[in-house]
């Protein structure tokens, strides 16, 4: 059974490898870039709380794209999809039979 | 199929083993003082951080761009191209899944199948905790995101157990009135039900509920890696084999590409290597051999328009009177409604706390504060020179802060009631909150004090707390009242108050005067 394969198919993905092996190195070590501005710098001392407040954030409307674009793109799945009618090797079997029985031409 | 020339499901397996540990050695670092060498390199939160669904609905409830969850902006980008990898590689409760199906295929268990009617199901989840993010709040079914679950469960199911320093007790809804670590009893119970029916249906939690799962199906519609199957023999193998039921059962050549999470199984299980996955340029979304989730319009709507509803509902605080004084945040956390937004339910700060004074709140302060940390004083005061909730913290909910900067503002006030004070009532000598008051904020009167070598401190017992009784006409030290500037709500004075009924202190800690800059001395 293992030998079926005549068309001789690529067994090895390169490609997605190079792609897994850099993305889980970025992930892992992508954390430094985002750590570096996230310790609230309180170190000088009382002065610090005349500006620092934790009710006070810079907030940017702009934001709200995100939820907006992940609730369009699960509303791509109420979209009506054409049903296709995979030509399988059954299906091809099937048609057969249809044809040396003339059902098709009635 | 092989990666780099060894099969691409061994390598997959070693990469999801490997991660897991990963977790589960953050997991195990994520405590006071939260020095541990792992922690120190790579943040205990890292894979909180790297969820899309968190990073959405935070930044995009609250519309404020929180620096550290921007990675999980590249987990979207990498569903985008390769489809659910996340699921099937990274996500520690998938490698549950997958470890559990190892374990119970051992015992002759064949658990996969194909997936329920009710599989869409997720996807009306994921659109509520999305529009509940539109409207600038975050949804408690937040907590229904793997990550976030699996991290609680530690938190608050196996994190109980393993402490020694007291007893636990098992618990949800109202728990001023008990002492001991707390057993999230719904968060226990949702986990047994979730790995009891995975026992009969493969992975059932990424196929029918998990809204991440949603989200990575619904971005990895047109991936780029595809499953390829034109020497296809129609065994079936495949389909019987498929964790998550995406490759169809009457023609193993249609797949559902939204539910594949690339685990590769197929590839390895095909006897005649026509399982294949190439990059391709996007397809269609339906090409020949894809198959895809319609959901059904009405019941989208119905969901959209239930959780319109819902969201005011979601937003009462409580019917219990009172309550919102006894809802104590961690020190430094956002403000409430802030907090709120951001908070994910994960456990993580619950988990670091040294003393076990933060507790996942059940339904006593409303629907809106299920899950989300409570500092429960009666039993635990917040520790001095702790940070560690902060540090843990995936979504800076609580603010990070440097430990000497801990009482630059107030978590809370305690309140102070001679009702209830054995120096007032019973002219016994007390003061063990003014002794334990990190900050000197509650006031005394000076009055008679016991010898401090006398017979009751020979048995190893402090003057303060003692409870000795003042001689006939005098009275005792005891406390006048708690300075509102100085006090930052830590909760000492009211764990170690000696109560005269048991579980009503003579001080209470309330929220009262939260995130106000204290006036103590500079450190």
């Amino acid at each position: 059974m293992k030998k079926i394969n005549p068309k001789k198919y690529r067994k090895y993905s390169r490609t997605f490898g190079l792609l897994l092996t850099i993305l889980i190195a970025f992930t892992l070590t992508a954390h430094a870039i985002a750590d570096e501005d996230v310790a609230v710098n309180l170190d000088d001392g009382a002065e610090a709380a005349d500006f620092f407040n934790p009710y006070l954030f810079a907030r940017d409307p702009l934001w709200i794209l995100l939820p907006i674009f992940a609730l369009i793109i699960v509303g791509l799945h109420l979209m009506p999809v054409p049903k296709r009618n995979p030509k399988s090797k059954i299906d091809q079997g099937k048609r057969f039979f249809r044809e040396i029985s003339g059902e098709d031409k009635k | 199929m092989a990666l780099f020339g060894v099969p691409t499901r061994r390598v997959r397996i070693v990469i999801q083993s490997s991660l897991f540990i990963l977790w589960a050695a953050l997991i195990y670092s994520t405590h006071y003082p939260m020095q541990s060498w792992l922690g120190n390199h790579i943040p205990v939160s890292i894979f909180l951080r790297i969820d899309p669904l968190v990073a959405t609905v935070i930044m995009g409830g609250m519309r404020v761009g929180v620096t550290i969850l921007l990675l999980g902006l590249v987990t979207l980008g990498v569903s985008l191209l390769l489809g659910r990898v996340f699921c099937g590689w990274v996500c520690p409760l998938g490698a549950t899944f997958d470890f559990y199906s190892w374990i119970i295929k051992k015992f002759g268990v064949r658990h996969h199948g194909p997936s329920p009617s009710w599989f869409r199901l997720k996807y009306y989840i994921l659109g509520a905790i999305l529009i509940f993010a539109l409207f600038g709040s975050t949804s408690p079914l937040i907590g229904l995101d793997p990550v976030v679950l699996i991290t609680r469960v530690a938190a608050a199911v196996l994190q109980p157990f393993g402490r020694v320093d007291g007893a636990f007790h098992w618990s949800v809804g109202d728990r001023p009135h008990f002492m001991g670590h707390f057993i999230d009893l719904s968060t226990l119970a949702l986990f047994i039900l979730i790995m009891g029916y995975t026992t009969k249906v493969s992975r059932i939690w990424c196929r029918a509920v998990c809204p991440l799962g949603a989200y990575l199906a619904s971005l990895s519609r047109h991936s780029i890696l595809r499953r390829e199957t034109d020497q296809c023999v129609h065994c079936n193998i495949c389909s019987a084999s498929c964790p998550t039921g995406a490759i169809d059962f009457q023609n193993a050549e249609i797949y559902n590409e939204s539910e594949c999470i690339k685990c590769f199984i197929c590839s390895e299980e095909c006897p005649v290597d026509a399982n294949l996955f190439a990059l391709r340029l996007p397809f269609k979304a339906n090409d020949k051999h894809g198959q895809v989730v319609e959901l059904d319009r009405r019941a989208f709507i119905g969901t959209a328009v239930t959780t319109l509803v819902a969201v005011p509902f979601a937003r009462i605080e409580s019917g219990v009177p009172g309550s919102i004084k006894k809802l104590i945040r961690p020190p430094m956390s956002r403000e409430e409604s802030d907090f709120l937004s951001s908070c994910i339910r994960c456990g993580e700060c619950m988990k670091a706390c040294p003393t076990g004074t933060l507790k996942p709140a059940g339904l006593e302060h409303g629907l809106r504060s299920l899950w989300t940390p409570v500092m429960t004083p009666l039993e635990a005061p917040c520790k001095e020179g702790c940070n560690a909730c902060s540090v843990a913290c995936p979504t800076d909910a609580i603010l990070k802060y440097p430990i000497e900067k801990k009482y630059t503002f107030k978590a809370g006030t305690a309140v102070f009631n001679p009702a209830s004070c054995i120096s007032y009532t019973e002219g016994k000598f007390c003061s063990e909150c003014v002794r334990v008051c990190p900050t000197n904020a509650i006031s005394i009167k000076k009055g008679w004090e016991p010898n401090p070598s006398g017979p009751q401190h020979k048995w190893g017992i402090s003057a303060a707390g003692s409870e000795e009784i003042a001689p006939p006409k005098k009275t005792p030290t005891r406390p006048v009242h708690v300075n509102f500037d100085m006090c930052v709500g830590c909760g000492a004075c009211e764990t170690s108050c000696n109560q005269i009924v048991f579980g009503q202190p003579a001080m209470v800690t309330t929220s009262q005067g939260r995130a106000v800059p204290t006036t103590m001395p500079k450190a």
